[in-house]
């Protein structure tokens, strides 16, 4: 009987929402949270693993059946490649939020162009953080950038980003972004696919993750491995990344059925 | 109370708006609304038949709304202007939207209270700001017509029901307590796509109202 009624005190009472054009996020701060849990979590072996999923859009059921999975495993870290929204509404990033943090371990994210619409820049900042950060683990220097250069003409901002890339000690550099570096969505005339090649060949880059495309593809350009994620919301995917201290290894996984892929040479630019 | 002065003084702003119209009806205009009567054009057909002020519903904190009805009441037509105030980073929303609802049904509770037990509808949302457009900026479709949908535009379909008080004499025919749950397009669709993860409270919006008749 008490369950008759919680769903109509819910309707009643519960979802006044005002607009879906703005709003206060439930979780805030969560790209600093979780690297705290991450570090909290101890340094990993020499040998270890992390995922890389990206653009879950609006495809809940199918993230939690995957998140289920990737609990099974031993990463230790998970990469999320953007689009986290569809149509950048708070509403979305709380249905995302709410899978992604059934994650046992740490995640952290890059910022999708689905996810910049609607006002979803302010969303995304007050839920996860800045747009452009990185952290070091496990000897690799993860750097997190928005590559939206059509929803953010400012992005890639590329004085940080060259920056960045340079300043990496011992560590190896794996860049977690949207867009493809390959082929990246660009004003006319635009130039970032240059810059991102010359970023490629300065020989400081170990790995590029990105999403936005919808195939999963692992490319390597200029001896660097570039692993397009696959859209998760059409295809399910997620891959396995093992790093051995030196080199990467692939797995790409729909849910328990697991894949070992190799890098494949790519056309590169002129 | 602020409330029902607002409520109060836009009723009377329509009423005093058709002062000539108003003169020219009939003596039968005077008297209170027949048994099968559910709206009659004392006002003039150019005047709108009532004001509406509501609560959430994907609207706005607080949006109000000026409609016409037709067929003796059974299609509504309504325009609304939603606000909802600034939050942290966020700006004010100014929003608007365009509604038909159906009305069939209408129940006679007493002399003076009638219910229009359910009541069902669609409307378009408008959210203004440079953060949203309906035409597709140049730079996408460069790429593709279809990059992204209108993301100013939100369809919305809606339904509830309807508590009415039928005054003996004065400006309004009716004085209605209304309540309705309200679903957005794409919240609609998650919904219905992943109904594991999206629950149903997460997925509509309920909104109360009070609307006036004149």
């Amino acid at each position: 009987m008490r369950n008759l009624l919680v769903v109509p005190a819910l309707l009643l009472v519960g979802c006044l929402t005002s607009t879906p054009f703005q709003g206060e996020t439930s979780e805030t701060n969560l790209t600093a949270k979780q690297l705290k849990k991450l570090v909290a979590g101890g340094e990993p072996p020499e040998a270890w693993s992390f995922l890389a999923f990206g653009d879950t859009h609006d495809e809940y059921d199918e993230l939690a059946r995957a998140v289920e999975t990737m609990n099974q495993t031993d990463a230790r870290l998970a990469l999320i490649a953007g689009d986290l929204a569809d149509r950048g509404t708070l509403q979305e990033f709380e249905w995302s939020a709410a899978q992604y943090l059934k994650l046992q371990i740490p995640f952290v994210t890059a910022i999708g162009n689905h996810d910049q619409l609607s006002g979803g820049v302010r969303v995304y900042e007050q839920m996860y953080g800045p747009r452009d950060y990185t952290f070091e683990y496990g000897g690799l220097k993860f750097v997190v950038f928005d590559s939206n250069t059509l929803e953010n003409p400012q992005a890639p901002r590329r004085d940080w980003l060259t920056a960045q890339v340079k300043d990496h000690g011992d560590a190896k550099v794996v860049l977690l972004t949207h867009q493809s570096p390959l082929s990246p969505d660009d004003v006319e005339g635009g130039t970032n696919r240059e810059f991102y090649d010359e970023l490629l060949r300065s020989g400081d880059v170990a790995l590029v993750v990105n999403g936005h495309l919808d195939e999963f593809q692992l490319s390597s350009v200029h001896g660097v491995p570039v692993l397009q994620c696959g859209t998760f919301q059409t295809q399910f995917l997620y891959t396995r990344i093992l790093f051995d201290g030196e080199a990467f290894r692939f797995e790409a996984c729909e849910f328990e059925d697991c894949e070992a892929r190799e890098p494949q040479a790519a056309a590169e630019a002129e | 109370m602020r409330l029902s002065i607002a409520l109060v003084a836009l009723g009377l702003a329509a009423a005093t708006a058709s002062g000539p119209a108003r003169a020219a009806s009939d003596s039968a205009s005077d008297r209170p609304i027949g048994a099968s009567e559910r709206d009659r054009d004392r006002l003039g057909w150019y005047v709108p038949d009532f004001a509406k002020l509501q609560v959430a519903g994907y609207l706005g904190t607080v949006g109000v709304g000026l409609g016409y009805a037709a067929f003796n009441d059974v299609l509504n037509v309504s325009a609304y202007y939603g606000f909802t105030q600034g939050r942290g980073d966020s700006d004010a929303v100014h929003a608007a939207k365009l509604s038909f609802d159906v009305r069939p049904f209408e129940l006679k509770l007493a002399r003076e209270v009638r219910l229009v037990p359910l009541y069902a509808g669609a409307g378009l949302l408008y959210g203004f700001g440079g953060d949203f457009f309906t035409r597709l900026p140049a730079r996408y479709r460069r790429i593709d017509t279809r990059y992204y949908p209108p993301t100013a535009l939100h369809w919305l379909v809606q339904a509830g029901f309807e508590l009415d008080f039928m005054p003996k004499r004065g400006p309004f025919e009716r004085h209605g307590l209304y309540f309705e749950l309200v679903a957005l397009d794409s919240y609609l669709f998650s919904f219905i796509d992943n109904p594991d993860t999206v629950p149903l409270y997460d997925a509509v919006s309920s909104s109360f109202g009070y609307r006036a008749a004149f």
